[in-house]
């Protein structure tokens, strides 16, 4: 009994501190100031070994490792030009880029160690680490530099020393202007869908050919469902292609979006769910082999282009370059739990219904007087926008059940007063 | 309540020159107080020149290591001076560990040092080495490399160098030596450690700046909380059907304090920072770091005696107490993983250095006997140059979290910025009103609840 009315004790601190935030900031609302000078994400990666979110963005070659319990952010400039793809495999980040590269770095120091490319080598979507994880595939568009290729190639690197192993370009001819495409590996046999329309099987090691079939579909990416034994391609019109691997033919389709499908992932925890994301803005669940939906999340008609997965949480980017996140486990339907912009040099995360945020870069918000619509200025409007900035947030908008996280222990005697109104 | 007076964690040159005897295990004080009185160091900026140092540590009787290593902490006072604008007695009184004047960045003096070592003092360094030859007819060529890394590495600089003569020049021998990869090895981890250790004192500094400014405050407000959270607890009882009567509810309430106050679960502790980089499960210290350990706290033990005789009921050396209770925290820990281990001994280490100059400048004897616990041995043992980067990486994560849970950034801006800190008072004051009418309105309750309790006829 009285460890329950201890716990009502607990609370009633904790309500009169949010009570007192409250009307601190009455009066006030909190606007961010950059946003608009967001990058578009190009590609999301989480690493759940460090609880790290890593960012590529359209407009530039930076990546950003953000970590997710603190908060702080490294980055890496190591290619010229956009990170079209991005992962992390054996605690070292690998890069494929629109530089004609893979690069591979070590996590916790960014020293670079191998540096793929060859002379003919063109953009780089899509690498795939192999089976054996001794090797990565990786998906270029050659015809950028070679005026007679007229069709992707699939190069194999070794991830030891990384020599070229071999290549193939044995994938069709192009069938429109836009390229795309992608590869996997999955029970010793090397998949590929490519803008031919094709998708064509071939030998891992050799890479020889070994069979194929016409989509006749501007086909974009594809992933694997071991459960179902399918893989689950997506083309530029909306569709979803079921491949059945044993019996080798088409299993079905469903069209899944009103525009391109963009990212195509099997849900990691659930083996007969698959998550697609589309340029019209929404991320959808779709549970096999009936393609019924189950999760439903939207945000707003932005251009996605990617998602990433932290257990419940779903990670969305885009052209607008907000971060989405999205709060899964609830079977009524999706909530937004906050939303993330990855500046040049800095972050800033809004958790949603609130004025709290979290930035390294206090000039990114800015404390706005209700009645005048105007910013407040002066020492007390400075000291209320500190208030509202709180390291806390990123990890209650990013927090799951599982993350083990010694930051929600007891803080130290003394802790600022005002400030652990959040904590 | 009195404050307690701390030890620093450096002991100048000056006061190794001045060490009347140097060389005997326990040794008299060497006072500061008569050297500021009567001090030409003060006034010469340059410091003592290098002929003229190892000419007075060859007549203090100090072996060719301690020589040497007057040598290294003759250039570091230099270095401090140069770039820090410290002189020795200000580098006593402030540490090692400088806070920046924007108390949100600390640089880590002998860090700082060995960065600029090799390119602007190690001639020097070399030269003096060459000169404690030849006082000391030594014809084998002695390893600069591994002497600074071995010097740096151990914290050796902060203590008096009298303490340092069990040490033997001939194991830094270029011929018997380790190679420099392993001797650059041991320091990285050492930096390594001594860079959280100064980012640790940053935040129990901002901790305690910021205590200092909004203390009467933050009391007000915590003793407050307190009361809010028992008018609570009560109000709950309040409402509870099966108590009938003003008496009922005082005596639940009454247990219920008594029962918080009694149950661990239930209270909240003081919980120092440090001890925020230890938790269970425990780990076994790689290679004898563990022995270490051990004997490094003996050491400490040993050096805080009066702390276990006192029988005044006043403590007379209230630093040597708080010392020993910060040594058996760290020491009684268990690690939690390959760094923490690391903490425990370099923690230790500091924790001596402070005790021994404390020691030192309070005329009390001191005992160097376990000071054979320090070398390099176990730091080149089951680490790789990954599992390093890893430690890195995790003590820069736990060091973020540490300032964050601490709010440091922000008791900064309030301790740095006058005006930012009268808001921050004003806001204080705010809240505390806002408490007490909390509180007023729960009270109201309780009693209207009572009241309605006490018009109705029992059935």
């Amino acid at each position: 009994m009285s460890i329950v009315k201890y716990e009502a004790a607990e609370q009633s601190v904790a309500r009169y501190k949010a009570g007192f935030f409250d009307q601190s900031l009455e009066g006030y609302s909190v606007r961010p100031t950059k946003i608009n000078l967001n990058p578009a994400v190009r590609s999301l990666f989480y690493y759940p070994k460090e609880n790290c979110l890593l960012v590529s963005h359209i407009q530039n070659g930076r990546l950003h490792i953000i970590d997710l319990t603190t908060g702080k952010t490294r980055f890496h400039d190591q290619h010229g030009r956009t990170i079209r793809k991005v992962g992390v495999f054996r605690n070292e980040i690998i890069t494929a880029s629109w530089d004609a590269s893979v690069r591979v770095v070590d996590f916790n120091s960014l020293a670079p160690r191998l540096f793929l490319t060859d002379d003919m080598m063109g953009r780089t979507p899509f690498f795939f680490v192999s089976e054996e994880e001794n090797a990565v595939y990786v998906f270029c568009y050659d015809s950028d530099k070679d005026v007679e290729c007229l069709s992707n190639r699939i190069r194999k690197w070794s991830l030891e020393t990384g020599e070229l192993l071999g290549i193939t370009g044995d994938t069709g001819n192009h069938i429109s202007f836009l390229s795309s495409g992608s590869t996997l590996v999955h029970e010793n046999r090397l998949y590929v869908v490519s803008d031919s329309g094709y998708l064509t099987i071939h030998d891992p090691v050799s890479m020889q050919i070994i069979d194929r079939l016409f989509i006749n579909e501007n086909l974009r990416t594809f992933c694997c469902v071991p459960a179902f034994g399918l893989l689950a391609i997506a083309d530029l019109n909306g569709y979803v292609h079921l491949f059945d691997i044993r019996r080798n033919c088409l299993a079905g389709e469903n069209r899944c979006h009103f525009s391109d499908i963009s990212s195509i992932k099997a849900h990691p925890s659930k083996p007969d769910v698959i998550i697609t994301s589309s340029f019209d803005g929404t991320v959808k669940f779709w549970e096999l082999p009936d393609f019924r939906q189950t999760v439903h999340a939207d945000t707003g008609g932005q251009h996605l282009w990617t998602f990433t997965l932290k257990n419940d949480l779903l990670i969305t980017g885009g052209d607008n370059g907000d971060i989405w996140v999205f709060d899964t486990s609830d079977p009524e339907g999706c909530s937004l739990r906050g939303i993330m912009n990855v500046l040049h040099d800095s972050i800033a995360v809004r958790k949603e219904g609130s004025k709290n945020f979290y930035t390294n870069d206090i000039t990114n918000f800015e404390l706005i007087n209700d009645k005048t619509n105007q910013p407040a200025t002066g020492k007390q409007a400075e000291y209320l926008l500190n208030l509202c900035n709180s390291e806390s947030v990123i990890r209650e908008v990013f927090h799951t059940d599982s993350d083990m996280d010694f930051l929600l222990q007891e803080p130290e005697r003394f802790c600022l007063q005002l400030k652990d109104t959040f904590s | 309540m009195n404050e307690i007076k701390k030890a620093s964690d450096y002991y100048p040159v000056f006061l190794d020159l001045n060490d009347p005897d140097p060389g005997s295990e326990v040794k008299p004080l060497a006072t500061l107080n008569s050297f500021l009185a009567n001090s030409a160091a003060l006034d010469n900026p340059e410091l003592i020149n290098m002929d003229e140092l190892i000419r007075r540590g060859i007549k203090s009787n100090y072996t060719p290591f301690q020589c040497m290593v007057l040598l290294v902490k003759n250039a570091m006072e230099g270095h401090a001076f140069m770039f820090h604008g410290l002189l020795p007695a200000e580098l006593m009184e402030k540490g090692t560990i400088l806070l920046g004047n924007d108390t949100e960045t600390c640089n880590v003096l002998p860090l700082d040092f060995y960065d600029n070592f090799f390119a602007i003092y190690a001639d020097g360094i070399r030269r003096g080495m060459a000169m404690i030859a030849r006082e000391f007819n030594i014809h084998e060529e002695i390893s600069l490399d591994a002497l600074i890394c071995f010097i740096l590495g151990n914290q050796l600089q902060k203590f008096p160098v009298s303490a340092l003569d069990i040490f033997d020049h001939s194991a830094f021998f270029t011929s018997r030596n380790n190679t420099p990869r392993e001797e650059n090895f041991f320091y990285k981890i050492s930096g390594i450690v001594q860079q959280v250790i100064g980012e640790i004192f940053l935040i129990e500094t901002v901790n305690d700046l910021y205590e200092a400014k909004f203390k009467e405050m933050i009391h007000g407000i915590v003793s407050r909380e307190q009361v809010l959270a028992r008018v609570s607890a009560k109000l709950v009882m309040a409402n509870d059907p099966a108590i009938r009567t003003e008496q009922d509810l005082e005596k639940t309430y009454f247990d219920y304090i008594v029962t918080a106050a009694m149950n661990p679960e239930l209270r909240k502790g003081t919980i120092r920072v440090l001890s925020f980089l230890f938790n269970s499960p425990k780990m076994t210290p790689p290679g004898n770091l563990g022995a270490k350990i051990k004997s490094l706290y003996r050491s400490i033990s040993k050096n805080c005696r009066e702390t276990h005789t006192v029988t005044e009921q006043e403590l007379r050396h209230p630093f040597l107490d708080q010392s020993f209770m910060d040594a058996s925290l760290i020491y009684n820990d268990h690690a939690l993983n390959k760094m923490d281990p690391f903490v425990q001994y370099f923690s230790l280490i500091d924790i001596l250095a402070r005790i021994v100059n404390y020691r030192k400048t309070e005329n009390l004897p001191v005992v160097f006997s376990d000071f054979t616990a320090m070398s390099n041995d176990s730091f080149n043992q089951s680490l790789t140059d990954e599992d390093v980067q890893n430690i890195k990486t995790q003590f820069d994560k736990k060091v973020t979290g540490l300032r964050q849970v601490n709010f440091t950034e922000s008791k900064a801006k309030h301790v740095r910025d006058e005006d930012l800190g009268k808001v921050h008072h004003d806001y204080l004051q705010l809240q505390i009103d806002y408490l007490d009418e909390q509180i007023r309105e729960i009270l109201a309750k309780i009693k209207n609840i009572m009241y309605d309790k006490g018009i109705k006829p029992s059935s």
